[in-house]
C-alpha cells in the first residue's frame, strides 16, 4: 500500500489553519521527525519520517514538495517485551536477590522498581515494529490525504499535525463534505436533514 | 462537534448516497445525471449492509451479482443499510474500483488507473493526479445526490422506495438492455 505502486486505502481530512511556509513546512518536519527509542520504558515513538524510506530522517526536504503537496511519512514505532519472558526474568532477579541480600521477603514497590529495571534492559533488546503512514498535503485546497487507516494512528496524525504545523484537521466525514459542496445551504439545514424510512410495508 | 459526533450524525447521508450510487448504477447506467459528464459509476461484486435494530446486524454479500440480487432487496426494504460497498468508476478508457465507506466516506483497496511514468517523482505526480480525478468524479455525484435530497427529499425518498419495490419483484438492471448506447461507453 503506497503512494508509489499498489492499491490504497485512504482517508481525507479538511486542514484547518494558515498554510505553513516552505521554511516553516521543513521546520516542523525536522522538529518533529521520528527519533528512534533510546533508554528508558517507553513502548511508543511517532514521529515524521520520509515517504520513501523510513530511516530517513528528517524527511528529504527535495521529496517533501510535489507540485501542491507536501508528501511525508507518519512513522508510529512500538515495542514490547513479551509478558511470559519479563514474568521469568522478574522471577529470577527477585530470587536471586533473595538469596544474595538473605531476605525472606521483598515488598511491593522494591518489586515494582526490580521489574521496571528488567523491562528496561529487555526493551533494549527487542526490536521495535514500524508502521508508516503516507500523508500528502494538498497546501492549496486545504485537503490532507492518508494512508493512516486505524483510529489510533489516525489520532496520532491529528496530534501530531497539530503540535508540527497548527493546524488541525477534521474528517472530510459527509456532513463536512456536505457543507463544503453545498455552501448555499446552511449547517442548521443539513443537520436538521432526518433519514429516509425505505422499509416497505411488503416486506 | 467532535469529530466522531460529527461523522455519526451523518452517517445517514453516506448509506443514503450509497444507495443512490447503486440505484443510478442499475437504472441510469451509472451516469451522474449531469450536463457533459461521460462517466459511470456502479456498485460492483460486493456490499455490505447493516441494520440497528432486528437480531442480525450485518449482512454481507459478495461475488455472482449482489446489486441485483433478491438478498439485498429483501434486506433494504426491512431497513438495512448499505454501510460499505465495492464500487466501479469509469471515465474514459480509466477505471477506478474501490471500497468505499458509508461513515465517513473513506476509501480502501483503491485501485488507480495505470500510470506510465518509470521514475518515482513522476509515478507520485502521475497517482495524486488520478487519485483526484476518481475522487472528483466522486465528489460531483454526491453533490448531485445533495441537490436532490436537501432541494426535493420526498421524490428521491419516493424514487427509492419504488426502486426498492422494482428490485423485490426483480425488475431491476442495468437500464437500456443495449450496452453500447450507455453514455460513458466509447
Amino acid at each position: 500500500m503506497s503512494l508509489l505502486q499498489g492499491s490504497l486505502s485512504l482517508r481525507r481530512f479538511l486542514v484547518l489553519g494558515p498554510v505553513p511556509t516552505e521554511d516553516d513546512l521543513q521546520e516542523g518536519l525536522r522538529q518533529d521527525a521520528f527519533r528512534p527509542f533510546e533508554d528508558g520504558l517507553e513502548e511508543e515513538r511517532l514521529g515524521w519520517c520520509d515517504w520513501r524510506n523510513l530511516l530517513i530522517l528528517p524527511p528529504d526536504k527535495d521529496w517533501v514538495t510535489q507540485e501542491r503537496f507536501a508528501i511525508f511519512g507518519l512513522r508510529l514505532d512500538t515495542r514490547k517485551v513479551p509478558t511470559a519472558l519479563l514474568k521469568a526474568q522478574v522471577e529470577l532477579k527477585l530470587q536471586s536477590l533473595q538469596k544474595d541480600k538473605d531476605l525472606a521477603f521483598v515488598g511491593r514497590e522494591a518489586r515494582i522498581s526490580l521489574a521496571d529495571e528488567v523491562k528496561a534492559e529487555l526493551l533494549l533488546k527487542v526490536l521495535p515494529t514500524p508502521k508508516i503512514s503516507e500523508v500528502a498535503w494538498d497546501l492549496k485546497g486545504g485537503m490532507l490525504w492518508t494512508t493512516a487507516s486505524s483510529t489510533k494512528t489516525q489520532s496520532a496524525l491529528i496530534g501530531l499535525f497539530i503540535k508540527s504545523f497548527g493546524c488541525e484537521l477534521q474528517p472530510l466525514a459527509p456532513l463536512l463534505l456536505a457543507g463544503r459542496l453545498l455552501p448555499r445551504v446552511s449547517v442548521e439545514a443539513l443537520m436538521a436533514l432526518d433519514p429516509f424510512d425505505l422499509t416497505l410495508e411488503t416486506a | 462537534m467532535k469529530p466522531m459526533e460529527l461523522m455519526e450524525q451523518g452517517r445517514f447521508l453516506g448509506e443514503e448516497f450509497l444507495l443512490w450510487l447503486w440505484m443510478r448504477g442499475l437504472s441510469e447506467g451509472g451516469t451522474s445525471g449531469l450536463e457533459n459528464d461521460q462517466s459511470a459509476c456502479f456498485l460492483d461484486d460486493a456490499v455490505t449492509l447493516s441494520n440497528e435494530q432486528g437480531d442480525c446486524k450485518a449482512l454481507s454479500l459478495a461475488k455472482g451479482n449482489p446489486a441485483e440480487s433478491r438478498e439485498a432487496f429483501e434486506a433494504l426494504s426491512r431497513g438495512f443499510r448499505p454501510a460499505k460497498a465495492k464500487m466501479r468508476l469509469l471515465s474514459g478508457d480509466m477505471e477506478w474500483t474501490f471500497t468505499l465507506g458509508a461513515a465517513g466516506l473513506e476509501i480502501s483497496t483503491l485501485k488507480l488507473p495505470p500510470t506510465q511514468s518509470k521514475d518515482n517523482q513522476g509515478r507520485v505526480a502521475d497517482r495524486l493526479f488520478l487519485l483526484e480525478e476518481g475522487m472528483a468524479h466522486l465528489e460531483r455525484r454526491f453533490e448531485a445526490f445533495l441537490t436532490i435530497r436537501t432541494g426535493n427529499p420526498d421524490e428521491l425518498q419516493e424514487a427509492l422506495r419504488a426502486w426498492l419495490r422494482q428490485g423485490l419483484d426483480g425488475l431491476v438492471g442495468v437500464a437500456g438492455g443495449d450496452a453500447d448506447d450507455l453514455p460513458w461507453q466509447g
